[in-house]
């Protein structure tokens, strides 16, 4: 067991298993890659390859115990590698370059120097550009060796500690994530476990308390382009109370939890008079500016409301010039059943009669969707990444490679075969032989 | 697109594509000199490209990173600088600008066809990550384009050595930049996914969500990184080792051309 998870080539073929199936998966659709009616139409029209995608587009396959199983393969073995890599460089193992994968590169040259003298200085040549040196043999023959670059080792088994960080993350995300979306129209306040819409963990996991928002802004840039989004959560709890100011990607924070403003929009208020009864009033948070949004009003009455921020007509047409509100205009359809029963513009504090309704529209606010989230999970990942990237920087920079000097007499002089090995770089090698034969030969001539 | 940064660009358009026909007709003539003029095209259309960049940035007040035409303008830009770096230190590289320039016209005709409004920088992009995120993206991009090139270049070297392909860099050379260019590729690659990852927990309180850009980023470094290790481990060199280059960048076209992106959150960053 030891022996597999340790080789490199099972390593290798357990990332072609997790690679492979996540490379298929991507050529799938997924509720991420297509509209909710282009997945629904799949459905209907294709509904073998809509079983497939549904089981098999990345995000589906990613929670299958097949990827799970994969990845944790892929993590022991990579875990039993790097411990095995960590123990031989810790006993001080040196790459056997003779043994193993590497170019090789030679030079012969004479050198009028005696043994000794040639010994010296190459030994001198060596220390001068920092190599790590070894002697062996006396007498007839002598093989001096000079190693660098191996902290290029060291780099690898920093990437690959990182990378072990990464794999935690995933099942730590997983295991204790908590996710949430929470739609707040502006001054209106809710309390945090009935107002977050919550993923897989449910609302528990939040915390008691009360939240709004207040002092929403929205600025577009020439009225079109979004600049500056942004307002103040205000929170009360049972210790008090607090106002935590946010923007786009600036979220913040409560009891561990992260707010980030995910969308913004506005919210018309829609009061609804009935003949008799008690009136609808409702802040209508629209989603959909340019298609509309529908609402279910009751007693088979639904609306469809279009907010215009900066009302124009043109003729038949109507629209907005800009996304500011400088002339706020709603536009409200209602139906009974598929039949239009009436339908008006109003500007703010208007209000008509439409279809046996006093309809009317007081005010407009800003709505804000806040995704709520906490996940042990980051740590891991930052950690992952941190190591990952510095491992792989000191990887890059170096260069391992050896250099051996053969040295035999050679009448009064001595003959010297200098020999390069590199694990990947053949041209630098190349050059490096090169520069220390010449280097050598220099130093012969008297 | 400002009066100037349109001029200037299609300066360097131009520059490019006679930059490429140098290439192109220094090697199949065998002409000696002509890869040295190409390379001093390339530098002129890389003059004014820096000009068109610098117009761009002025204009809109921020770098030339939203959306695909200011990525097209910057990544370009970064690619041809990786080149001319790559040339300083390795001289006989100088070839690589015959698929280097057509690949920065490709990109840039890309990125000038979907449009070039200037546009002030959006909330989103309001981030320190980005610029590290971007700048790493378009490192590694151009590095593993340069691969590429590379085993495109060792393989027409290998099967023709006496042809016109004499000419190229050497065998050895070409195997040492292509391993030193995807180890660069690999790091800027992770420093990418790193600063990504920590810029979408700020923006979308989530660092990893499967988001297809997200998929197809993961894909890519998997492949880069099986590269890595079948040369690592198993010692694939020669001419497998230009194939793998040449047969890794297919996921990284995947990538950048978003096959399958869809409603990605990386086309909609912040929704109203």
């Amino acid at each position: 067991m030891w022996n597999t998870l340790t080789s490199r080539k099972f390593a290798l073929w357990a990332l072609l298993a997790l690679l492979l199936p996540l490379i298929l998966s991507a050529l799938l659709p997924s509720e991420l890659t297509v509209s909710a009616q282009q997945w629904a139409a799949l459905e209907l029209e294709r509904p073998a390859y809509f079983a497939l995608a549904s089981r098999l587009a990345t995000p589906y396959l990613v929670k299958t115990p097949f990827f799970a199983a994969v990845s944790l393969i892929l993590f022991l073995s990579t875990c039993a590698c790097t411990v095995q890599r960590v123990l031989a460089g810790v006993r001080g193992k040196n790459s056997d370059f003779s043994r193993e994968q590497s170019f090789s590169f030679a030079r012969d040259l004479s050198l009028p120097l005696a043994m000794a003298g040639s010994r010296d200085r190459i030994a001198a040549l060596l220390a001068g550009s920092r190599w790590r040196q070894e002697c062996q043999g006396s007498g007839e023959k002598l093989v001096m060796t000079g190693e660098k670059g191996r902290s290029g080792f060291w780099g690898s088994i920093v990437f690959h500690v990182g990378l072990l960080g990464c794999f935690l993350a995933g099942p730590a995300t997983y295991l204790t994530a908590v996710h949430g979306e929470l739609v707040l129209t502006e001054g209106v306040p809710l309390s945090l476990r009935e107002g977050v819409a919550a993923g897989r963990a449910g609302t528990a996991e939040f915390p008691e308390a009360t939240v709004s928002v207040h002092d929403l802004r929205g600025v577009y840039f020439k009225g079109r382009f979004k600049s500056d989004f942004g307002g103040v959560l205000k929170v009360q709890d049972a210790k008090g109370g607090g106002d935590l100011p946010f923007e786009v990607n600036r979220p913040v924070e409560y009891q561990g939890l992260q707010f980030s403003l995910h969308q913004f929009g506005y919210a018309p208020r829609l009061v609804l008079q009935p003949a008799a009864g008690a009136p609808l009033d409702l802040y209508l948070n629209l989603r959909h500016p340019k298609e509309g949004d529908q609402f279910v009003l009751g007693e088979g009455v639904r609306a469809l409301v279009l907010f215009f921020p900066d009302f124009i007509r043109e003729g038949g047409k109507i629209g907005s010039r800009s996304e500011e509100p400088v002339n706020p205009v709603t536009m409200v359809r209602l139906y009974r059943g598929e039949q239009e029963i009436g339908k008006g513009l109003f500007k703010p504090g208007e209000s008509a009669q439409l279809g046996g309704f006093r309809v009317s529209v007081p005010e407009y606010r800003r709505w804000v969707n806040l995704v709520v989230t906490r996940d042990a999970g980051v740590p891991f990942a930052l950690f992952g990444f941190v190591v990952c990237v510095a491992g792989l920087l000191v990887r890059f920079l170096s260069n391992e490679r050896l250099v051996e000097f053969e040295l035999q007499r050679q009448g009064e002089g001595s003959l010297l075969r200098v020999r390069g090995y590199s694990r990947y770089y053949p041209a630098f090698l190349e050059k490096e032989v090169d520069a220390l034969a010449e280097q050598l030969s220099k130093d012969g001539v008297p | 697109m400002t009066f100037w940064e349109e001029i200037f660009l299609w300066i360097a358009i131009a520059g490019y594509a006679g930059a490429f026909l140098v290439f192109l007709v220094g090697m199949v003539f065998r002409k000696e000199r002509w890869p040295d003029r190409g390379v001093l095209v390339t530098v002129a259309g890389f003059a004014s490209h820096t000009l068109a960049v610098a117009a761009r940035w002025q204009a809109t007040g921020h770098a030339p990173v939203m959306h695909t035409y200011e990525n097209s303008l910057i990544g370009v830009w970064f690619l041809v600088l990786i080149y001319l770096g790559i040339r300083r230190y390795f001289p006989p590289a100088k070839l690589f600008g015959v698929v280097v320039t057509p690949f920065a016209l490709l990109i840039l005709g890309n990125g000038v066809m979907v449009g070039a409004e200037l546009q002030p920088l959006e909330p989103a992009f309001r981030s320190n990550w980005l610029f590290i995120h971007v700048l790493f993206a378009w490192f590694c991009f151009g590095s593993y384009l340069l691969a590429f090139a590379d085993g495109i270049m060792y393989l027409i070297k290998v099967r023709s050595p006496e042809s016109g392909a004499g000419r190229l860099p050497d065998l050895k050379l070409l195997e040492e930049l292509s391993l030193r260019l995807i180890l660069f590729g690999f790091f800027s690659q992770a420093v990418m996914l790193g600063s990504g990852a920590i810029w979408a927990h700020s923006l979308w309180g989530r660092y990893w969500s499967w988001d297809p850009v997200e998929t197809w980023a993961l894909i890519s470094w998997l492949v880069y990184g099986l590269n890595l290790h079948l040369r690592f481990t198993l010692g694939w060199s020669g001419k497998r080792g230009a194939w793998l280059a040449i047969v890794s960048l297919f996921s990284i076209i995947f990538l950048f051309f978003g096959f399958g992106h869809g409603s990605s959150v990386h086309t909609e960053m912040f929704s109203k």
